[in-house]
């Protein structure tokens, strides 16, 4: 699944390790997600749609 | 950055650690301490039986520990690369003492004990968590 995790996060001047932070996940898994090895569960598709005040399907597309 | 980092490793996996070392420290004790129980004071039968298992006890302690920290494990991601290193180390555990079975049975290769089987499962375990922790970088 593709998604804009890496486009958003840079428009705010986040590090991989600040998203991890605010998603209270860990590093490794913001750079899974980022790089589309691993599509996150749905619980952690709406905390992230809600940390970037975004619709999930604006954040992640099916390809 | 105003904020910590976060740990390298979760929570979930310190109270791991905190719980399996022990664990391993009794099993190191209750292994020599019964061979030498056996060996010297050769119990009878049902204390025999006993004293066996004892040595498991750890293991199967350990088997509860890995069960904990899948339940406990917060982060989905480290949970889920946990549980593939398991399911490959399980693959490879059946596989190989499936085909280490008919050698023995058919090729009069040397028989494993079945002790063995838990070591190894750990040891595939903890390469393959590493492997596909890698494959996800």
């Amino acid at each position: 699944m593709k998604n804009r995790l890496k486009v958003l996060r840079a428009e705010r001047d986040w590090s991989q390790a600040d998203l991890a932070e605010r998603l209270d996940v860990s590093r490794q898994s913001v750079n899974a997600i980022e790089t589309g090895k691993y599509d996150p569960s749905l619980p952690l598709a709406f905390r992230i749609a809600k940390l970037f005040d975004m619709p999930i399907e604006a954040i992640f597309q099916d390809e | 950055m105003s904020r910590a980092m976060p740990p390298k490793s979760s929570s979930a996996m310190r109270r791991y650690q905190q719980r399996f070392w022990p664990l391993m420290a009794g099993y190191a004790v209750l292994v020599f301490g019964v061979a030498f129980l056996v060996k010297h004071a050769r119990p009878p039968a049902p204390w025999l039986y006993v004293a066996a298992v004892l040595p498991a006890l750890p293991l199967l302690g350990v088997i509860a520990v890995i069960g904990l920290y899948v339940h406990e494990e917060a982060d989905e991601f480290r949970r889920a690369t946990y549980v593939q290193g398991m399911l490959w180390s399980l693959g490879l555990v059946l596989a190989f003492t499936t085909v280490w079975g008919f050698l023995e049975l058919l090729a009069n290769a040397p028989h494993l004990e079945l002790w063995w089987i838990f070591p190894i499962y750990c040891v595939g375990q903890g390469v393959a968590h590493h492997l596909v922790r890698r494959w996800y970088r």
